[in-house]
């Protein structure tokens, strides 16, 4: 056949096809390894990016109830390796009227110029509230501070109203509090005397029934029971990979084991290893690991003196 | 006109296209390419928005750090540099429930906000708010932390114009009075309850001796507590110790004449003859008024001339003076207080422990008018009090 037709010859041959197919092949091989490896690095980006806020999480808040705890006054009930309860202060204020024997009235919360009550969380019943008392003398040897029982935390608007601690005009519709406590305020406990709120907290890395993995959780005690205990952050490393670990230090920074005497504790080094989703990390030899990244703080507690 | 080839050969050949047409031309390759480069930019972009967020996470945990770090210096530099004239009973001290308000600036725009309440005589409410934004306002963090703090007062509590645990001998001129009576133009005494008290407190069985009857005014006690060394050297949480390490004023024994240094309105702090002044009115130096400083004399101390001072006098042997002295407020003698030759007008209390006894204990005589205050005595140990935190639970962080 000397002619062939337009069709025939717009074909390709099976040589060209082939070199053709293996171009596309390793075209798409690099395209799809780059792209997995860019996913790889968006999966590992996002999981670090969540290893890191769980830890700051914690940093934020163990931290600032660990600091204002007073070893000193025995608020630390029990300190491990892995869990530390003590009461935490829950907030601050002061004496601004008394009534009877039970009675005490706060300032508000929002004063127009100072800052005299300040709540984490709103005291409830059961809770403790620690009143300064100045005692008989004039001097600080027989200063102490009263745990009284809280019965009840009220809103109310009928005392406190204008000097000393509150403005007359500025101040006069915003709630105060009548706090009823269970034992007697004694005597010298002055109009102007310091209060502190205080709530037994429990911070312990526990395991997920769920998922078994390890969570840094926290647990309030109210009236006679705990709460149920409350994920903070996580997850993190089992305990044995040192999850969370916590030393104790007295003042002159020797470590005190736990079980020791609560009352010398000065300082809380807290370590903590989080650790993301398995697998979507590079491990350190090749292949997949999970990501992991920790904090080591010193926490000084403040009120140990 | 036929072409060419079909000349030559007879033969119709339809020319090969040596260009593909436009379609032919469409390929897939770019698209790909299109396709594999905004899958990789949004890939891209998620690890870098993750990137950017973990960035500002942790630029916002340093801000909040360094306001908290703020808040704290601001209290503690409130509680290091504390003015002890707010510690005075109003008017002359801050009243209960005023707000004494300083602002700390440290760098880049941190600063703290301190609050000092007064809750009452000895305690004071101190909020601090430390803000920081490294620069940039949009990013500013806010830290509040509180302590309770008191006044480190010591407990001494005079049993009478003159406490001394060994002889005493009252002469000449010399006037010694247990009535309280309050020094004059002082406005704080007002909030101050003083009580009469006894002219002279003695150790059981020493030798008083008082020419006298009338120089004596409210008697004598003999007071188990006067032959006590301790009421000499332990005063509470306070001690003889701590007072002469907390001294505004420390010198050697010597012979001196103290007068303050300042104007009306500023007191000359750095002077180590400016022991205060206690009087009122025309003429004084109004910027001391409110120095109550504890001074410290290490060995005998002679005081000439015509001189006058508040505070506490502590001195670590005899007390002579010779000159012309006012002096409100209180003095503690580890030896003897001679006032033989000198006409000096006292408020407040002396007390002299009489560590040396082999000699002459304690002599007023010359023209000596002492007078027990409580008003001075008070104001003295008020006035140069440092400040302390109260026990346990002190320190709140309030935000």
């Amino acid at each position: 056949m000397s002619r062939l037709s337009r069709r025939a010859r717009r074909g390709v041959t099976l040589v060209e096809l082939l070199i053709a197919m293996t171009i596309l092949a390793v075209i798409a091989s690099l395209v799809a390894a780059t792209m997995l490896g860019q996913q790889r690095l968006f999966q590992q980006t996002y999981e670090m990016v969540g290893v890191r806020r769980e830890l700051r999480t914690a940093m934020s808040l163990v931290p600032t109830d660990v600091r204002g705890l007073s070893s000193v006054g025995g608020d630390v009930s029990s300190f491990t390796a892995t869990s530390l309860t003590f009461r935490s202060t829950i907030g601050a204020s002061i004496v601004c009227a008394k009534s009877g024997a039970n009675t005490l009235f706060l300032p508000p919360e929002n004063l127009a110029h100072n800052t005299l009550t300040s709540f984490v969380t709103r005291p409830a019943a059961g809770d403790t509230l620690y009143a300064f008392d100045e005692g008989p003398l004039r001097g600080a040897e027989d200063d102490k501070w009263v745990a009284l029982t809280i019965n009840s935390v009220t809103p109310v608007l009928s005392h406190c109203l204008g000097a000393p601690f509150t403005d007359a005009v500025a101040d006069v519709a915003k709630a105060r509090y009548r706090v009823v406590v269970s034992e007697a305020v004694p005597a010298t406990v002055l109009v102007g005397a310091g209060v502190r709120f205080t709530r037994h907290v429990e911070y312990a890395l526990q395991q997920s029934g769920t998922t078994n993995r390890w969570y840094l959780t926290q647990q309030s005690l109210r009236g006679a029971g705990w709460d149920t205990p409350i994920v903070v952050s996580g997850p993190y490393d089992v305990p044995a990979n040192g999850g969370l670990k916590l030393v104790y230090f007295d003042s002159t920074g020797v470590e005190v084991a736990p079980g020791g005497k609560s009352t010398s504790l000065a300082r809380v080094d807290l370590t903590m290893q989080a650790a993301g989703l398995p697998g979507s990390a590079p491990g350190y030899s090749g292949g997949s690991a999970t990501p992991r990244d920790s904090i080591a703080l010193r926490i000084a507690i403040r009120n140990r003196q | 006109m036929k072409p060419a080839s079909e000349e030559l050969t007879g033969e119709v050949v339809e020319p090969i296209a040596t260009k593909p047409t436009p379609r032919k031309r469409r390929g897939t390759a770019l698209l790909l390419a299109l396709f594999a480069m905004v899958v990789l930019l949004l890939l891209s972009q998620g690890a870098l928005v993750a990137s950017m967020h973990e960035f500002r996470a942790g630029r916002n945990t340093l801000v909040e750090q360094r306001a908290f770090a703020v808040a704290e210096f601001g209290i503690n530099r409130e509680i290091a540099s504390w003015p002890r004239e707010r510690n005075l009973p109003p008017p002359t001290g801050l009243a209960f429930g005023a707000i004494d308000s300083n602002s700390v600036f440290v760098s880049q725009g941190d600063t703290a906000r301190v609050k000092v309440t007064r809750l009452n005589d000895n305690t004071f409410w101190v909020v601090s708010t430390g803000r920081a934004s490294i620069g940039n306002a949009a990013l500013e963090s806010q830290r509040m932390t509180h302590m309770l703090v008191r006044i480190a007062y010591p407990t001494i509590t005079p049993g009478g114009a003159i406490v001394t645990a060994g002889d005493i001998t009252v002469k000449g001129n010399a006037f010694v009075t247990g009535a309280n009576t309050n020094p004059a133009g002082w406005t704080q005494c007002s909030q101050i309850a003083g009580r009469d008290t006894f002219a002279i407190a003695y150790a059981p069985g020493v030798t008083v001796n008082i020419q006298k009857p009338t120089s004596v005014v409210n008697g004598t006690n003999a007071d188990p507590a006067a032959a006590d060394s301790n009421t000499y050297v332990r005063y509470g949480t306070e001690s003889w110790n701590s007072l002469v390490a907390n001294a505004d004023i420390k010198i050697a024994s010597g012979s001196y004449q103290p007068l303050p240094t300042g104007t009306a309105s500023t007191c000359n702090y750095s002077a180590s003859m400016n022991w205060g002044e206690p009087f009122r009115g025309a003429g004084t130096i109004a910027g001391c008024m409110n120095y109550f400083p504890i001074i410290y004399v290490d060995g005998d101390l002679k005081l000439n001339g015509k001189g006058r001072g508040q505070g506490v006098l502590l001195v670590n042997g005899d007390v002579t003076l010779n000159g012309t002295l006012d002096w409100y407020g209180l003095i503690v003698a580890r030896d003897d207080f001679d006032a033989g030759n000198g006409t000096a007008k006292i408020f407040g209390s002396v007390m002299s422990r009489n560590a040396d006894l082999d000699k002459d204990n304690v002599s007023i005589g010359g023209t000596i008018d002492l007078q027990w205050s409580k008003c001075a005595v008070e104001s003295a140990l008020r006035g140069s009090a440092v400040l302390t935190r109260t026990r346990e639970r002190s320190w709140v962080q309030l935000q």
